[in-house]
C-alpha cells in the first residue's frame, strides 16, 4: 500500500509536471489557438441544441466517491 | 552590505499563516534591535493585529499600500535594523514583486496540505526570476502549522524536497496560542508561560534566519 508520504510527494511531482508544459508543446498549443476561428453565436447555439439532455435522475449511476464511501449500500435502480 | 535585514514572508496561497509568522518574526527580532513589520497586504491583517487589545505590539507595524509610484523599501525603512514584510497572497502583485526584489531573505510558509503544496509550486520560479534583479536573495520554505500526530505533517519533508528550495529546520506548529496572541494584539512573547513553546520555536526560526 502506498504511504501518505509517497502519495503526497508524487502528487507534488505530478502537479509540478503539469505546471511546466514542454516548450514544444506550449508552442503547438499557442499555434493551434491562433489558427482557431471565432465561433459564431449560431454555431454555439447549434452545439447547445445538439447536446443530449442531462439524465433526470442520478440514482442509477451514483458517483464513484459515494460508492467508495458506502460500499455496502444497495443503490436503487 | 549595510542597511536593514529585510525578511519577506511570502506565498501566493492565502491562509498559509504569513501574517502569524511575520508578526512573530517581528516580535522576536524586536528583542534584538528595533524592528518593523510592513503590512503589504491590502487586507491589512497585520495592522489589525497590532491594533487589537490594549497592550502595544513589540515591533512597529506599518501598513503600506504599494501603488503605481516608486517605492524603495530599504531606503524608506532604513531606520530599522530589521524589516519584516508581510506580503499579499498574490506573487504577481506589485507589492510581492517589490518585496522579492528588496529582501535579503524570503520565508515561504507552506501548510501540510496537498492543495497548499500544489498552489505553492510556482514559487521557486518566482524566486529564480527575482534573483536576476536581487542576487542576494536567500529563500527558505517553512513548514507551518505542523501537527504532532498528523501523517500529512510527517510527510511534508519529502514533498517539500520537490521544490528545490532549502527547508528551515524549525517548523512552526499549529498552536492556539498564536490565535490568542492575534486576538489580544500581542505576540506569544507577551503571553508568559502560555506562549513558552511558541516562543521557543520562533527563536529557533530567527536563529536559523540570522545564521
Amino acid at each position: 500500500m502506498t504511504s501518505i508520504k509517497d502519495k503526497l510527494a508524487s502528487s507534488v511531482r505530478q502537479a509540478k509536471a503539469g505546471a511546466e508544459p514542454a516548450p514544444a508543446e506550449k508552442d503547438e498549443k499557442e499555434k493551434a489557438e491562433t489558427r482557431k476561428t471565432p465561433r459564431s453565436a449560431s454555431a454555439t447555439a447549434k452545439t447547445a441544441a445538439a447536446k443530449p439532455a442531462p439524465p433526470q435522475s442520478l440514482a442509477a449511476a451514483p458517483p464513484d466517491s459515494a460508492q467508495e464511501l458506502f460500499p455496502d449500500r444497495i443503490w436503487p435502480d | 552590505m549595510g542597511g536593514p535585514l529585510v525578511i519577506a514572508v511570502i506565498n501566493q496561497k492565502g491562509g498559509a499563516g504569513k501574517t502569524t509568522v511575520a508578526m512573530h518574526l517581528g516580535a522576536g527580532l524586536a528583542r534584538r534591535a528595533s524592528a518593523v513589520v510592513v503590512d503589504l497586504d491590502p487586507q491589512g491583517s497585520a495592522t489589525q493585529w497590532a491594533a487589537a487589545g490594549t497592550q502595544s505590539f513589540p515591533a512597529t507595524v506599518k501598513h503600506l499600500r504599494v501603488g503605481a509610484g516608486p517605492v524603495d523599501l530599504r531606503r524608506d525603512f532604513r531606520a530599522y535594523p530589521f524589516v519584516v514584510l508581510d506580503c499579499p497572497p498574490a506573487v504577481e502583485s506589485r507589492a510581492a514583486a517589490l518585496a522579492l526584489q528588496s529582501c535579503d531573505v524570503a520565508v515561504i510558509p507552506v501548510l501540510p496540505s496537498p492543495m497548499d503544496l500544489w498552489a505553492s509550486l510556482r514559487l521557486p520560479q518566482d524566486i529564480d526570476e527575482a534573483r536576476r534583479l536581487n542576487p542576494r536573495l536567500r529563500a527558505y520554505l517553512l513548514p507551518n502549522q505542523i501537527e504532532a500526530r498528523s501523517a500529512l505533517s510527517a510527510a511534508m519533508q519529502e514533498a517539500l524536497a520537490e521544490f528545490g528550495l532549502p527547508v528551515l529546520r524549525t517548523p512552526v506548529r499549529r498552536r492556539g496560542i498564536y490565535k490568542t496572541a492575534a486576538l489580544e494584539g500581542v505576540s506569544a512573547y507577551q503571553l508568559g508561560a502560555r506562549g513558552q513553546s511558541a516562543v521557543a520555536e520562533i527563536e529557533g526560526l530567527i536563529e536559523e534566519i540570522l545564521a
